[in-house]
């Protein structure tokens, strides 16, 4: 039982971070339409960011963590202004391809940069560990839940209280009824992508707590896709307890299942979600009209 | 079909006409001057050509290409006549390869049956990656596929290590009624004959009733069904003939490999096939054979054009050799959205466009 409760205990810790993932992209999903396979690169990104701030550049983590998320929200929104912009609006293969294509620039960028080792990380977090009741509980998976419940509650402050963040709903309810409103879209989608690339970057930072900093990381954020879906691919309720589930299922399967399965066991899950509730838990089914 | 389609030409009659002239002149030629030059490394074998005049290319880079060329034909059908978005080009060719290697291997069966039992197992498998396509599609067909593909790339590390071991899974001895294809020229002679098969074959899929069925199905899902199309049914259908054609394409790719391990199979690769199509431009089956000999080719010259200047061009030769892996990536990446952005219609779209003199 002690066991069981550890194992969820960590699901819950790694699920909360794919959650912050997962809801930068559904963010970008929401306001663009567009389904940014880069999210996992930018989050590697972010990582390796937070490398050159501490370890070349010497700067202390209170300084490094704001910069870093600054800049990946300056990548977002650059990129959403230089090249997402012209594909607004164009087919699916075409949006799901531009992202792609984005992270077969980004990978090799960053490989190039960095070199092709893992590199160690350390933003000077506590490492402990506590016996709770037969229950070993870390002080970095309580950091990495503590860290994840303020930034999922400040988004939804931000999204669900202030100026920007009713036009952002407004925009992604009808962009033209925005427009009429006055509502400037393409400030709106540049902010979204800023937010949703920080947001990869906060996933990227507190990954690095329990990995290294490696292209690894790309995969890891990539378990991002099965947390919208499964919770909803509009819905950002959905891509929180998404990412839950998805990190839970995980460690449900390394643990008793083997290791190498934990990325598999959330794969068929998400299948079995598509084939039977393809909008996932907290979605609505899409109308269609012919 | 003879009935309603009696005014329609022969799907195979337009291959005399002008418009297939490129197609035959370029099979005469990959036919022909191809092994020539590649395998007496000289032209007209007269004037001799080093390695390096080559570019680094040899039959088996080649070889690969064909490959490549055979799988991306099949995915371009499917996207470009059903805009079925499928990521799982590495599962279905992990199929292939497995289902060559236990019949060939394990059954004993020789070469023509185990392609045979190849692409029985790639369109079974097809038909099985099509199913979601009842329920969902786009995005959501997308993200399936992409499910299907973790999921077979894992039961195929299972299968590895328990039948064959850590190195990778052993391949039969490919024979071909007493001719033994162990060379790359024999190699490439095999892959050229089905690769153009293979094109004929989804060329006239894509002219049949069936096809036509696909494309209507593709823009108007609702208003081809009131037409009397069984949408579900096509789309089954055309996974399936993916599938087939993805397995037959994983089967040789194993052959070539000679002990292919579950890493080959990576999503990268499918990744590439779909960035293919759109370079060659979506539907067109020469923009897709263009695109995939630049895809398949370009990690090979970079890596030559690296080496060689590595020690005659300062600062940029090393560079090059250093990082040619990742910059025939990043170069690739760069290409697919210069592509998407300025010629979302591929090559094919650019050799129109100068054929219709600007316009069109």
């Amino acid at each position: 039982m002690a066991v069981l409760i550890e194992i969820l205990f960590t699901g819950l810790a790694l699920g909360s971070i794919y959650g912050v993932i997962a809801l930068g992209f559904v963010l970008v999903f929401k306001a663009t339409s567009v389904f940014n396979f880069a999210q996992g690169a930018f989050m590697m990104v972010g990582a390796y960011l937070a490398y050159t701030a501490t370890a070349v550049l010497g700067l202390p983590a209170w300084v490094a963590v704001p910069l870093v998320l600054g800049v990946n929200a300056v990548i977002g929104a650059a990129l959403q202004l230089v090249v997402i912009r012209h594909f607004l609006g164009r087919s699916l293969l075409t949006l799901v391809m531009i992202t792609i294509a984005i992270t077969l620039v980004v990978g090799p960028l960053v490989g190039i940069l960095y070199g092709p080792n893992p590199l160690p990380l350390s933003i000077g977090l506590p490492r402990e560990s506590w016996l709770l009741a037969g229950v070993r509980i870390s002080s970095i998976q309580l950091i990495q839940m503590a860290v994840s419940v303020v930034v999922l509650g400040a988004f939804g402050l931000y999204f669900n209280r202030s100026d920007m963040g009713l036009k952002m709903r407004a925009t992604a309810e009808s962009q033209e009824a925005g427009l009429i409103c006055g509502i400037d879209a393409n400030r709106v989608f540049a902010v979204a992508w800023a937010i949703g690339l920080a947001m990869a970057g906060v996933g990227g930072l507190l990954l690095t707590t329990s990995l290294p900093v490696s292209g690894q990381l790309e995969a890891v954020g990539q378990l991002a896709f099965p947390a919208v879906v499964i919770g909803g691919i509009r819905s950002t309720t959905g891509a929180v307890i998404g990412g839950l589930v998805v990190g839970v299922i995980e460690q449900l399967g390394a643990n008793y299942i083997g290791t190498d399965s934990r990325f598999v066991v959330v794969y068929v899950v998400l299948l079995a979600i598509l084939m039977v509730r393809p909008h996932g838990l907290f979605g609505q089914p899409e109308v269609e009209r012919v | 079909m003879s009935a309603t389609t009696t005014a329609a030409p022969h799907p195979l009659a337009g291959l005399l006409g002008r418009r297939a002239r490129p197609a035959v002149l370029g099979t005469v030629t990959a036919a022909i001057v191809v092994p020539q030059v590649l395998s007496s490394r000289s032209l007209l074998g007269i004037i001799p050509l080093t390695g390096d005049q080559l570019l680094g290319i040899g039959l088996t880079q080649v070889n690969f290409a064909l490959i490549t060329i055979i799988a991306t034909l099949a995915l371009n059908f499917l996207i470009g006549h059903g805009y079925l978005i499928s990521i799982g080009d590495a599962a279905l060719m992990g199929i292939g390869t497995v289902a060559a290697a236990t019949l060939g291997t394990q059954a004993g069966l020789p070469f023509p049956l185990v392609l045979a039992g190849a692409v029985i197992a790639g369109a079974g498998c097809g038909l099985l990656v099509g199913l979601p396509a009842l329920r969902v599609r786009g995005l959501y067909l997308l993200l399936s596929t992409l499910a299907l593909h973790y999921i077979v790339v894992w039961l195929m590390v299972r299968y590895q290590l328990r039948f064959f071991g850590v190195a990778g899974i052993e391949m039969p001895e490919a024979v071909l009624l007493g001719w033994a294809v162990d060379t790359p020229l024999r190699w490439y002679v095999v892959l050229l004959v089905l690769a153009v098969g293979v094109g004929l074959l989804l060329h006239a899929a894509s002219c049949s009733r069936e096809g036509r069925a696909l494309r209507a199905t593709k823009g108007h899902e609702h208003a081809a069904a009131s037409l009397g199309i069984h949408v579900g049914r096509v789309r089954l259908k055309a996974f399936t003939l993916y599938g087939a054609v993805l397995g037959l394409a994983g089967a040789l790719y194993g052959y070539q490999l000679g002990l292919p391990g579950s890493e080959s199979y990576h999503l990268g690769m499918a990744i590439g096939h779909i960035a293919i199509i759109i370079i060659g431009g979506l539907g067109s089956m020469g923009g897709t054979v263009v695109a995939a000999l630049i895809w398949s080719l370009l990690p090979t010259v970079i890596s030559t054009v690296g080496r060689l200047s590595q020690d005659t061009v300062p600062l940029l030769g090393p560079f090059i050799n250093r990082h040619r892996f990742l910059l025939s990536d990043l170069l690739l990446g760069i290409t697919v959205i210069m592509f998407l952005r300025y010629r979302p219609g591929g090559i094919a779209s650019a050799i129109g466009r100068r054929r219709a003199g600007g316009g069109r």
